[in-house]
């Protein structure tokens, strides 16, 4: 993407103020209240850090960049370093772009690639019926801090992910950890977290790549 | 003769057949009785087995709406699971499909590399061509579906299953879409069996009323299926049916009581077309087993025209001072003997057609006519009153008077008796040559649009595939079809690449010929220092060292032999594989469903000189299976008129009474034909059809209008007879005109138009016979 894009981006949204402010954060709170909390923050801008730790590589993949989230099911990701690309959710699509071209891949036939690509966005929109039908959750809170540990319950996820550890402040997710079966594991963690944002049409047709139509069918 | 005897032998035969029938008779709904059997048929053939293959038989359900769709989609599938017609059902997203495709493909990766692999592969394997694959891999690693690739990276660096799954993955109709989730159900019994399908649709709405009830009851079902069509034809042509057979039965009995005054003299004209009908069909279903439900439809029709012969007997009988009911028949023999065996003569001519539905139909209807001649001649008349008296009325001797005084003033001027069949023979100039030909057997039916765009709509979404143009690549043995597909795979890429068609549905996506397979691991094995090259590319790229040896090790020791296509039947992906590789005859057939196609003649060029391959357009191909079906049946009625006048030759011993007898039979079909031209009314096969019967009826009017000639007492009751029996066969068959189905409409105005003008030609074969005079 231009680097005046993703100025204009950062410029739109310095300029569009939250329409929430974040809600009061309860004392320890419950996984229940967690989830109220989260599907009322509508959109979300953080900026984030990866560490992918795999087997494969000699060295951990890095990444670092901005993530957005549009409910309910819009999810973009702009990578800054190593080199500049974004990655789109977009429901059963993801998009991805880079400096070589772009890529559209469905997710629809596979619920495994789905259960992959979604957990993230169903925890941001504070879906807890589909989070459970999903997963077994267990939930710890300390303060406003809390903790989210997630088992799949699919036996075809679950030969891919072991287990998932999501931690956040209040109606802000703070660090994803998704360990793996094979024994890699990726850390995610997120600053700057601006919640209550609603994007405009022009913000969300530059962010979540809108102006690629969706695969033909 | 002892009557009593004549009568218990002909009910206790009757009993006997009717019995047998109801044990025996077989009947089958199948288009493909009525497709050529002949050689030059071979897409006629593969036209057939796909009519049978499981395709036609598969329903696509689709839940669109507000609500669990998904769940529904499952529901609905689990529901339908247990009903007895259905044979197998798929719905909602299933993950066995991604592990079949694992299973299947991945320790087969090193056999399905390249298309081309002697050139593919090497190319795949230069330092540039690894070093963009580390970089793909990688790029892969860091985005959110790495998890799917680091399973099996170590063991694929090339990304050869990544490759093949999205390959597959354009091959399998998606389950579940983002506005839509599908279910696919395939029933046990043939898509136009409509007694069996018909519970099948009620049992599909029902689950839906209940699967929406409980996951939301803003969602909608859409269906698609051939047996939805079969079903909804069915009953409209019932209903159809219905209002005709009440008119065509008010009008019959209404005209036996107006001529006859009594309900005896129809039971009495049923007898013989009863047993013929009986004879014909006992002997079918031992004979043609199974009958086709058409073949035994227009066969009961054609047997219909020995109504005919009992009404003559009636009438004559009727008219004859003390003469006894045998009596009667034995003056009416020749007659009888001549029209009923030049109408069966007619009909069994077409028992040399090519369609196996008409052959048979030809034979029935010879069968039904010579055995109804027999109980005309031996067991009508045991039924009969002794005196002819009981059978006449008033109304009756005046008409009959009446329309002999028409024919004698006829025969007095004989310059207007002759203007008649010239006046045909005019129209019959002019209007041939404006006889407009409907081959499209789409145009003889007439499906409810809404059902049509609901079809569409379905279809397209679920498989986006034109089901009906296909290529076809026809070999010896699966292997060499599969060989023959590769090439052909290759040719419609590039008429994609052309703009020819907007792209294909392929078993190549799914399955390659064992031979291009082996030559993909030959070329693999060719490479010398294959794991040290993908090594040092991919360690460049951040990879470990070493990390890729399990590929190494795959392609010197596969995992698995080459992919077969028993090794598909057995998957979930066997269900694609039935519908692209069919055997046809002693040959294999391989299916490429195309999308938008584009230029027919295009694809036909891209396909030029591999032998085996055809592009199947299944309209066009129709049409022509049509049209000679036509064309073969108005040369079947020609020659049956060719015949038909020989045997007058030989009985009459002169050509002139032959060419008499013949002129109804003759000149109206080209008459009626004439005038539909004229009309403008499209002619169809059933209307080609119909004119047998006209024919059939024609020579039987001719034959007892010469005969009449000879005997001017028979005059009065031989011109009743034919007003009765053209007036019945108008109740009977011209009532279908007013058919709101094309096909029923089309049988009904040839049948009307034609028996009508044999009618009014008849009195003129007479008047030119003269008395005596032949």
């Amino acid at each position: 993407m231009p680097l005046a894009h993703a100025l204009l981006i950062a410029l739109l949204l310095w300029a569009a103020p939250p329409r929430a402010r974040a809600a009061e954060v309860p004392a320890a709170p419950t996984l229940e209240q967690v989830m109220r909390l989260l599907s009322e923050s509508e959109g979300v801008r953080a900026r984030y850090r990866e560490q992918k730790h795999l087997r494969l590589l000699a060295r951990p993949l890095e990444s670092e960049g901005m993530l957005f989230f549009d409910p309910p099911d819009h999810l973009a990701r702009q990578v800054e370093k190593p080199g500049r690309a974004q990655l789109v959710v977009r429901g059963d699509e993801v998009v991805m772009r880079d400096a070589t071209g772009q890529e559209q891949l469905r997710l629809d036939r596979s619920e495994v690639a789905r259960g992959l690509v979604e957990s993230v966005a169903v925890v941001l929109r504070g879906d807890l019926a589909l989070l459970r039908s999903r997963y077994e959750v267990a939930f710890r809170s300390d303060g406003s801090a809390w903790v989210m540990d997630l088992t799949p319950r699919s036996r075809a996820l679950r030969s891919l992910v072991r287990s998932m550890a999501i931690q956040g402040v209040g109606c802000e997710l703070r660090r994803v950890e998704v360990r793996e079966g094979g024994g890699d594991w990726t850390v995610t963690e997120f600053t700057e977290v601006e919640t209550g944002l609603r994007f405009t049409a022009e913000q969300r047709e530059e962010i979540f790549l809108l102006d690629i139509p969706p695969l033909a069918r | 003769m002892n009557e009593a005897l004549v009568r218990a032998a002909t009910l206790v035969l009757l009993a006997g057949l009717l019995a047998m029938c109801a044990l025996r008779l077989e009947v089958t709904s199948s288009i493909t009785h009525f497709l050529p059997s002949g050689d030059e048929s071979e897409l006629a053939g593969l036209s057939r087995r796909l009519v049978e293959s499981d395709l036609s038989r598969t329903m696509v359900l689709r839940i669109r709406g507000d609500g669990d769709r998904r769940a529904a989609a499952e529901a609905l599938a689990a529901s339908l699971r247990k009903h007895p017609e259905v044979a197998w059902v798929q719905g909602g997203a299933s993950e066995s499909f991604a592990e079949a495709l694992f299973h299947l493909y991945f320790p087969r990766r090193v056999y399905l590399a390249s298309e081309d692999p002697e050139r593919g592969i090497p190319r795949m394997l230069e330092p540039e061509g690894l070093q963009r694959r580390a970089e793909t891999l990688r790029s892969r690693l860091a985005g959110p579906t790495s998890l799917l690739f680091t399973r099996h990276a170590p063991a694929d660096p090339l990304g050869l299953f990544a490759a093949l799954v999205e390959r597959a993955r354009e091959a399998e109709p998606m389950a579940v879409q983002e506005d839509a989730a599908f279910v696919f159900v395939r029933t046990r019994a043939s898509p136009f069996d409509s007694s069996r399908q018909a519970p099948v649709l009620e049992a599909i709405e029902a689950a839906f009323h209940q699967v929406a009830a409980e996951h939301g009851p803003g969602l909608a079902l859409e269906q698609s299926g051939v047996n939805r069509f079969a079903v909804a034809s069915e009953r409209s042509i019932r209903r159809d049916a219905n209002f005709i057979s009440i008119v065509s039965v008010l009008g019959v009995g209404a005209l036996f009581l107006a001529f006859f005054r009594s309900v005896r003299s129809l039971v009495l004209v049923l007898i013989p077309t009863t047993l013929g009908i009986a004879v014909a069909t006992a002997v079918a279903s031992e004979a043609f087993a199974p009958v086709h439900g058409l073949t035994l439809g227009f066969g009961l029709a054609l047997i219909g025209v020995t109504i005919d012969y009992p009404i003559h007997v009636i009438n004559h009988h009727a008219f004859a001072e003390g003469a006894t009911p045998r009596t009667t028949v034995a003056r009416l023999r020749r007659s009888l003997l001549m029209g009923g065996g030049t109408t069966a003569l007619a009909f069994g001519v077409l028992a040399l057609s090519d369609f196996p539905g008409v052959d048979d139909m030809g034979a029935f209807a010879a069968i039904g006519v010579l055995a109804a001649l027999g109980a005309t001649l031996i067991s009508l008349p045991a039924f009969m009153p002794r005196e002819g008296r009981a059978l006449s009325s008033g109304f009756q001797r005046a008409a009959a008077a009446a329309l002999a005084r028409g024919a004698r003033w006829l025969a007095r001027h004989r310059g207007v008796a002759a203007a008649l069949p010239v006046l045909f023979a005019a129209i019959a100039a002019v209007g041939l040559p404006q006889v407009r030909w409907e081959d499209d057997p789409a145009a003889l039916s007439t499906p409810d649009p809404i059902l049509v765009e609901e079809d569409r709509r379905v279809r397209a979404g679920a498989f986006g595939v034109d089901m009906d143009r296909l290529v076809v690549a026809l070999a010896p043995s699966p292997e060499a079809a599969l060989a023959l597909n590769d090439r052909v795979h290759g040719r419609l890429e590039e008429a994609v690449a052309a703009g020819h068609l907007g792209g294909i549905q392929s078993l190549h996506a799914l399955l390659w010929s064992e031979e291009l397979q082996r030559r993909n691991l030959e070329a693999l094995r060719s490479v010398q220092d294959l794991d040290a090259r993908i090594d040092t590319a991919y360690t460049q790229g951040g990879f470990r060292a070493g990390a890729f040896e399990a590929f190494g090790e795959a392609v010197r020791h596969p995992q698995a032999p080459p992919l077969r296509p028993d090794d598909l039947a057995d998957s979930p992906l066997g269900r694609l594989l039935e519908a692209a590789l069919v055997p046809l005859g002693d040959d294999w057939a391989v299916i490429t469903y195309l999308r938008e196609v584009r230029s027919k003649e295009g694809i036909r060029e891209a396909l030029a000189g591999l032998d085996g391959a055809h592009f199947f357009d299944r309209d066009a191909l129709l049409r022509e299976i049509f049209a000679g079906y036509r064309l073969s049946t108005l040369r079947l009625v020609a020659l049956g008129a060719v015949l038909i006048f020989a045997t007058l030759l030989v009985c009459y011993r002169r050509l002139r009474a032959a060419l008499l007898v013949l002129l109804p039979s003759a000149l109206v079909p080209l008459t009626t034909l004439g005038l539909l031209g004229m009309l403008g009314i499209p002619v169809n096969l059933l209307a080609v059809v119909s004119l047998i019967l006209v024919m059939g009826m024609g020579v039987d009017y001719g034959v007892f209008a010469l005969e009449c000639s000879r005997d001017p007492r028979r005059m009065a009751p031989t011109m009743l007879s034919l007003l009765v029996c053209c007036l019945t066969t108008i109740f009977v068959f011209g009532t279908l005109a007013l058919s709101e189905h094309p096909a029923l409409r089309s049988i009904g105005l040839t049948t009307g138009i034609g028996i009508s003008l044999a009618f009014l030609v008849s009195p003129a074969v007479l008047a030119l016979a003269g008395e005596g005079d032949v």
